[in-house]
């Protein structure tokens, strides 16, 4: 058994970089990342002075090694290669998650927190404070006003699906993955296209039977998430969890917003 | 899918594998329990996946977090542990009774 993370040789120098690139490049596209971890990770639990006999056995297989890849990628052309699926799963992550939160917070939790359905009922249409109202807009708009209006809109999003949440969801989502991850700009641009074809079709079958969205847009980009997460095991434990988490507090809404509570909500919230 | 020419460094990863079928195991972990060089396994682990003897999944870690990528896990499916079992036989029965694969 080889003991994966070799003590002292936690990183590759740039003369075994250099070569894991130029034998990854004769490889097939779209199996050259995939290539290049295994040996990347092989390199790593080496001991220094049997790397370069390990590079040697590697440059010596190699043309077997692209039959092998271009018989194996002729068998699944069709298959989406793993990173792309989970650069999805990380759009849809951050961009659920951010609007999710903007839209409990600035939706229902003041619709609730400061009894709006008990103040109607007692006809107390002219309130002294109205939610909306409150901070960060209750000591001047000023410096707050950037996030104000990133999370006021963020929260109109999800209420009003479609088109809004495409951008809500897609671009906080695409800006977050690409900073934190350092993914490849090919592959983000196809978890892009991706995430806003999602976006689109929830848009486009609420219109096409006449509906309208009542949160049904954020349910289908949140079943989305959640079979991510229960899919992808190749992604993090704590990114599984957060993505269902995240997807499940979309699946209330459609019911939600067809109750005469959430009805009455969001009647509030459009005023 | 064409039949697989069964090479002395293939019977000896299809041995390893074969050896404790249900265990998941990586690349450079297989080619030392195989015997053969490092950097030299990967052409018949993706020979193997193609032919649909063997499965892999990709390791569940944080990369950033491990600081290192992550490996992928091979394990013998049903198909190619029977296919293990028939080459492993055939070898045997063409080369006497000892049954053991060397260079």
């Amino acid at each position: 058994m080889v003991t994966p993370g070799h003590p002292g040789a936690t990183r590759l120098g740039r003369a075994d970089r250099a070569a894991v690139s130029l034998l990854a490049a004769l490889l097939p596209a779209g199996f050259r990342d995939r290539q290049r971890d295994e040996w990347t990770g092989d390199l790593l639990a080496l001991p220094l002075p049997d790397r370069r006999r390990y590079l040697v056995g590697a440059a010596r297989t190699l043309p077997s090694l692209r039959r092998a890849a271009h018989r194996r990628a002729a068998l699944d052309v069709i298959a989406l290669p793993t990173g792309v699926l989970d650069t999805v799963a990380r759009v849809l992550l951050a961009g659920l998650l951010w609007s999710m939160l903007s839209f409990y917070f600035f939706v229902p939790l003041r619709y609730y927190a400061f009894d709006i359905p008990g103040r109607l009922a007692r006809g107390d249409s002219a309130m002294v404070v109205d939610p909306k109202d409150l901070w960060p807009l209750s000591d001047g708009i000023g410096p707050f006003f950037p996030l104000w209006f990133v999370l006021h809109l963020t929260a109109w999003g999800v209420v009003l699906g479609g088109a809004f949440l495409t951008v809500t969801v897609a671009l906080p989502g695409l800006i977050a993955t690409a900073i934190s991850r350092r993914r490849h700009a090919a592959g983000l641009g196809v978890a892009a296209l991706l995430t806003i074809a999602f976006a689109i079709v929830s848009t486009t079958i609420p219109l096409l039977t006449g509906a309208q969205d009542g949160g049904f847009s954020a349910a289908f980009l949140g079943l989305a998430a959640v079979t991510l997460a229960g899919l992808r095991t190749s992604l993090p434990r704590r990114t599984r969890i957060l993505l269902a988490v995240a997807g499940l507090s979309t699946l209330v809404l459609p019911i939600w917003f067809g109750t005469s509570a959430g009805g009455s909500m969001l009647f509030w919230w459009y005023d | 899918m064409p039949a697989m020419r069964m090479t002395t460094p293939r019977l000896l990863v299809l041995r390893a594998l074969a050896a404790d079928p249900g265990r998941e195991r990586y690349g450079l972990d297989l080619a030392a329990e195989a015997g053969l060089e490092p950097g030299t396994i990967y052409p018949i682990l993706v020979a193997f996946e193609a032919a649909g003897w063997l499965s892999s999944r990709p390791e569940e870690i944080d990369v950033h977090t491990e600081g290192r990528p992550r490996r992928r896990y091979y394990t013998l499916t049903a198909a190619g542990a029977t296919a293990a079992q028939e080459a492993i036989a055939k070898r045997r029965s063409s080369r006497g009774t000892s049954g053991e694969l060397a260079w």
